[in-house]
């Protein structure tokens, strides 16, 4: 291991640097036709009319695009598979006749260039007919937005693992109920697609930042009835993600329009449209219930969840039931129900975002955690410390070994290093002794997944080919989110040939050229296609040997490489660099150095982290500072550590935001916030220095180097974290998050006037 | 296409002025008025804008008077105006608003006329008794004391009018000191839920003889509130006063938080004054 | 009207709509495309250029605010195929994740940096308080800052 493990830059950082990487917002293609679009102002009805006259007046408008000029295109913006693998029905429309949302897609305006679009689509009459709606849970359940055979229960679940204890009636009972905002995923880049169609070839291309090329493909291709070899997508630069571009908006728009309009076609989504017309984290209530021993143990684990769907359900059965396996990879759960329901209400869909469910579900566990503890008179991390899996246990609900899991390792060095007991003992002098300011410290602890196994068979593909100078080329479909997938690759192939990395070209997921892969979710790319990616270079390597022994006309066990050159075994003259065997074989064995690596998983690790948050709350203002937060992650092998710290600190300012202040709300009119300016994330002032640790003694099996994932399980605990020390602060039991100041000190006035009476 | 004109003088301001109709917009700092041409979609017939008249971005600080030219930027306000004890509480004001780049661009002048219910320097100067100096058509002028500039969340200036600078009498500010505290959202970057501007003239051991609380972000426009000063009055500015000062906020706000929290704007305000 | 001014220390003339952002002319008209649009109204500074020296929104900058003026964008600041030192920094520090935030979040790092050569981490984060990031805590970021700071002063 010469770079995995080392600190280095993400690959495309000196581009980044200087402005020149392109992304799609960059793009510039010849006669290209700038989309903008009309969205919904109903929350609920009918498109009766489209009238674009207006629009087709000003100069340099191309067409205007809606449900009564086009196909009705159908399709589910939530499938990233074939049918057979994700039985999804075609929900919606490109072009809305049925609108179910402010924000729904109406019409799409071409022109000339982005404020002529603009302007032109502010010119679209559009003529409604207007139906009952509902925008929250309580409206949502009397169904009063309900069609004629539609129930306000969408779906509904029943999930039970494990056994129950024997000694569970005499357990002591602890209950806490919550309620979630929803979130905006606010990647600094707006949503954005440019598409082009070649109607001599019948070929469609397109471009956009998006988690699952082979997704955006087969929904495409089926909606517009093209074989899927004429449908190519790449994957562009990225600006962030975290969820909140792996399912499809505007690449459907995209595709219609360029194939009507015979032209190359560009949709940037501002902040409002990236806000509101795409997809956001569902609103969630729950009531979690824990069973105890007196000593701690946790017998059994209840949770009954109510999901908002939003205006199209998606992915929301799939999302109520995901997070709830998570909660046997933590901690030892030894019987455990979900009660789920999903309604829909009309507004933004919710769909995928970082987790997927975790962070929400563990919001409302570790609350439940914390009430425990101090019901049971346990200090909250020795209350963890007795419940969390240890190496040797299994994950009872996917039936897998945990491997080796060092949860207990995060929590006592998490505790140690976070100097636990001494910032409770500060604070509980500082609260006795300050009016207005009170303190609070809390931990949280978490656990993900490294792979879509067992939920589906997991694998991927990869191919490497040697240059006839001796610099290397692979395909593999990465969909780097700007988390460093690219380089983190680069680096294990880089180790595999012993080749310095820049003579490694690694490109990103591209359907014409990089090989079938479900994409990036389920935080599979590192233990995934990662491992594929490490096993790629074992076989090129052997490749490589097998040439040179050829070459030399030796065995190959005599053979080894160093310095990108293949040496033998006590004779140190002879050394054949990379570029002369890349050569030899082209001309002798009449192929290039190649070699492929098809890898699946049959495990799938438990990966963990405990956080650790100090707070300060203003009781009289309900603004609160985070003073302190530690991260302690279980990793196996950080490939490239400084990217896992920086990502984990991401992880856990998106998670404040969260806990104290992030909420994506609508009005009664149905209208969403649409801006950032009501929609607040935390600024460099609002953050501490954030410490994130590294675990690496923990490795898995089937991860590259022992690698487990890090990217969603950093998110987990953070919400939580924060929440439990607020509440410590307050010695309260505030259950709506995030606890944002009005309701901090709306619960803080009825307190004191509770104490009066 | 609209037609622009970028005066380079006064006297070609006040010419531009006459030409002014309904739909024409005048661009200060831009970072409200951008936003509402994009949201609004609007096309004026002639767009005005401030940004080359130099005097218009003249400081001017003598011991009787300060002069702020319109179009100083909330960034060149907070300069300027920092350490000044009478007029500190612009200086914070200023200091305050948005984002350093939000602060490189928006202007005094702007944030007058715009008059947003959230605004900072409104609240400030009507506690300092500034004067709006304002240019008509032609080139006329005319001065309104700041408390008779805002009606019903709109401002006096008639169509043509644009606001030349503010002037502060600082003869009558000798032995006042003054503060401004904003809460918002978040620490920084934010709009205003309560802006709070105080001015306290203290005799020599401290005690206030005389109080001046402007509270702006609470109603469409800065309103004095009388209460608070006199509870000021009498007492030195300790923090131990915050409580009963915000409870003057009663009746005087719908909102319930701001009414709980406006104790901690005055502490926080108070806190200000102790440092010296 | 007919704009003359100055982008990265060249003239430009453009015939321009008065109420045309500063963020479509570089990027449109200018073909630099450096400068990004994350939010449109000022909120998340992405679209962070300078100008006459100090750090302003492209985004709500009009056509009619520029005569004369001279900006800088990420552009500018590269002098002959060599990195300006805030940008080695921030590759070298790991405050590049998505990259997204980076050029404007370096140019208003740039503008502190003219302004006050040794800034407190405190001084930073103010500086960098209108810029968000969503892929980082900051600390790699500010982490930049303070070295460029210390490398322009002399010190290593």
């Amino acid at each position: 291991m010469k770079l995995v493990g080392t600190e280095q830059p993400i690959h495309d950082a000196r581009s980044k640097a200087t402005g020149r990487l392109r992304y799609t917002c960059d793009i510039v293609q010849p006669r290209q036709a700038h989309l903008a679009m009309v969205f919904s102002s109903i929350p609920h009805g009918y498109v009766v009319s489209v009238d674009a006259t207006k629009a087709l007046e000003l100069s340099g408008v191309y067409g205007v695009f809606h449900y009564y000029n086009t196909p009705e295109y159908r399709f589910n913006h939530y499938r990233t598979q074939f049918q057979a693998a994700q039985d999804l029905p075609p929900e919606e429309c490109v072009f809305q006749r049925y609108v179910r949302f402010v924000g729904d897609r109406v019409a799409a305006v071409a022109a000339k260039d982005p404020e002529t679009a603009r302007r032109a689509a502010a010119l679209v009459k559009v003529e409604y007919q207007q139906l009952p709606y509902a925008t929250d849970f309580d409206e949502a359940l009397t169904g009063k937005h309900c069609l004629d055979g539609q129930a306000p229960i969408e779906d509904e679940c029943n999930i039970t693992v494990g056994q129950p204890r024997p000694d569970e009636a005499e357990g002591i009972e602890v209950t806490v109920h919550n309620e979630l905002s929803r979130l905006h995923h606010a990647a600094m880049e707006p949503h954005a697609c440019v598409a082009d169609y070649d109607p001599d070839t019948d070929e469609l291309t397109i471009q956009s930042p998006n988690q699952a090329v082979f997704g955006i493909r087969t929904v495409v291709a089926d909606m517009l009835h093209m074989p899927y070899n004429r449908v190519r997508v790449i994957k562009a630069p990225m600006g962030g993600s975290f969820g909140g571009k792996q399912e499809w908006m505007l690449e459907p728009v995209c595709a219609v329009v360029a194939k009507e309009l015979k032209r190359p076609v560009k949709l940037v989504y501002d902040r409002a449209a990236s806000m509101r017309s795409t997809y956001c984290r569902c609103a969630m209530r729950g009531d979690v219930r824990g069973v105890f021993r007196k000593d701690g143990t946790l017998l059994r684990l209840d949770l009954d969840i109510l999901l908002d769907a939003g205006a199209y359900i998606g992915n929301s059965r799939d999302y109520i039931r995901a997070p709830f396996g998570k909660m046997f990879r933590c901690y030892r759960v030894p019987y455990g129900t979900l009660h789920g329901r999903v309604v829909s209400t009309n507004t933004t869909p919710s769909g995928a975002f970082r987790s997927w469910g975790v962070a929400e579900y563990y919001v409302m566990v570790e609350h439940m955690l914390n009430k425990a503890a101090a019901a049971l008179n346990m200090d909250p991390v020795e209350l963890r410390l007795k419940n969390v899996l240890l190496p040797g246990e299994s994950d009872i609900k996917m039936k897998l070994p945990v491997e080796e899991t060092r949860t207990r390792e995060c929590l006592l060095q998490g505790r140690d290093h976070f100097h636990w007991e001494e910032k409770r003992k500060a604070d509980t002098e500082f609260n006795a002794s300050n009016h207005r300011y009170k303190r609070g410290t809390a931990v949280a602890c978490g656990g993900h997944t490294n792979t879509y196994y067992t939920r589906f068979n997991d694998f991927a593909g990869v191919e490497a080919r040697m240059c006839d100078d001796g610099t290397v080329q692979a395909n593999v479909s990465i969909h780097d989110h700007g988390c460093g997938s690219v380089q983190a690759f680069k680096m294990i192939l880089a180790d595999a040939l012993e080749l310095p990395i820049d003579l490694i070209r690694m490109g990103e997921a591209d359907t014409a050229h990089t090989p079938y892969d479900y994409g990036c979710f389920s935080s599979r790319s590192t233990f995934v296609v990662g491992r594929a990616v490490q096993c790629c270079g074992e076989n090129l390597r052997r490749e490589i040997i097998k040439s040179a022994a050829l070459m030399l006309d030796v065995p190959e066990e005599e053979l080894y490489i160093k310095d990108a050159s293949v040496r033998r075994k006590g004779y140190e003259d002879v050394a054949l660099p990379y570029k002369d065997i890349s050569q030899w074989t082209i001309l002798n064995r009449r192929q290039e150095l190649f070699a492929d690596a098809r890898h699946h998983n049959v495990t799938n690790p438990t990966v963990t982290g405990a956080h650790f948050a100090h707070v300060e709350v203003d009781t009289w203002t309900g603004l609160t500072k985070v003073l302190d937060y530690l991260a302690v992650h279980d990793v196996g092998q950080a490939i490239n550590p400084a990217m896992c710290i920086a990502q984990t600190q991401g992880a856990i300012q998106m998670g404040c935001g969260a806990a104290l202040r992030e909420q994506f709300t609508f009005a009664p009119d149905g209208r969403s916030v649409s801006s950032l300016a009501k929609y607040h994330l935390m600024n460099a002032p609002d953050l501490p220095d954030i410490q994130v640790e590294l675990i690496q003694d923990g490795r898995s099996q089937e991860g590259p180097f022992g690698a487990k994932s890090i990217g969603e399980v950093g998110m987990v605990p953070v919400a939580a974290a924060v929440a439990g020390a607020v509440n410590q602060a307050l010695d309260a039991d505030l259950q709506v998050i995030p606890m944002d100041p009005d309701r901090i000190v709306e619960y803080l006035t009825k307190r004191e006037a509770a104490k009066c009476d | 296409m609209s037609t622009c004109y970028i005066p380079n003088t006064l006297d070609e301001l006040g010419g531009a002025l006459g030409h002014l109709t309904k739909d024409s917009l005048i661009l200060a700092g831009g970072t409200d008025l951008v936003l509402k041409i994009r949201s609004k979609y609007l096309y004026p017939d002639i767009l005005l804008s401030l940004s080359d008249i130099p005097e218009l971005r003249e400081i001017r600080i003598t011991p009787e008077q300060a002069v702020i030219g319109s179009m100083s930027t909330m960034h060149q306000v907070e300069l300027a105006l920092d350490g000044l004890e009478d007029l500190q509480a612009l200086a914070d004001a200023a200091g305050g608003v948005g984002s350093p780049q939000i602060r490189n661009k928006a202007t005094i002048g702007g944030n007058v006329a715009n008059a947003s219910p959230a605004a900072d320097t409104p609240s400030v100067l009507w506690a300092l008794n500034a004067q709006v100096d304002i240019m008509g058509p032609g080139g006329v002028r005319r001065s309104v004391p700041i408390q008779q500039f805002f009606a019903d969340g709109k401002t006096v200036l008639s169509l043509g009018e644009v606001i030349l600078s503010f002037t502060i009498d600082r003869t009558a500010l000798t032995g006042w000191r003054s503060a401004f505290v904003k809460l918002g959202h978040r620490s920084q970057v934010t709009i205003s839920r309560i802006g709070m501007a105080m001015a306290l003239r203290q005799d020599a051991s401290g005690v206030i003889q005389d109080a001046r609380v402007v509270v702006g972000a609470i109603k469409p426009i800065p309103f004095p509130l009388p209460a608070a000063e006199d509870i000021l009055r009498g007492n030195l500015p300790d923090p131990c006063l915050a409580e009963a000062l915000g409870a003057t906020f009663r009746g005087n706000t719908r909102r319930a938080y701001k009414e709980a929290a406006a104790k901690g704007v005055f502490e926080d305000v108070l806190l200000r004054f102790q440092k010296n | 009207m007919r704009l003359n001014f100055f982008v990265n220390d060249a003239p430009v003339s453009l015939e321009v709509d008065p109420q045309r952002r500063l963020l479509d002319i570089l990027r449109e008209d200018l073909e630099l495309t450096g400068t990004k649009e994350g939010c449109s109204e000022g909120e998340c500074g992405a679209c962070t250029v300078i100008m006459d020296g100090l750090a302003v929104h492209a985004c709500l900058t009009l056509a009619a605010q520029l005569q004369g003026r001279h900006v800088t964008t990420i552009e500018g600041l590269e002098k002959n195929g060599e990195l300006d030192i805030l940008q080695r920094c921030f590759v070298e520090e790991i405050a590049i994740q998505c990259g997204f935030c980076t050029t404007g979040m370096i140019m208003s790092a740039k503008a502190l940096l003219l302004h006050n050569p040794n800034p407190t981490e405190e001084e930073i984060r103010t500086a960098l308080s209108g810029n968000l990031c969503r892929c980082s805590g900051y600390v790699q970021i500010v982490n930049a800052v303070s070295r460029a700071a210390r490398e322009l002063g002399g010190e290593v």
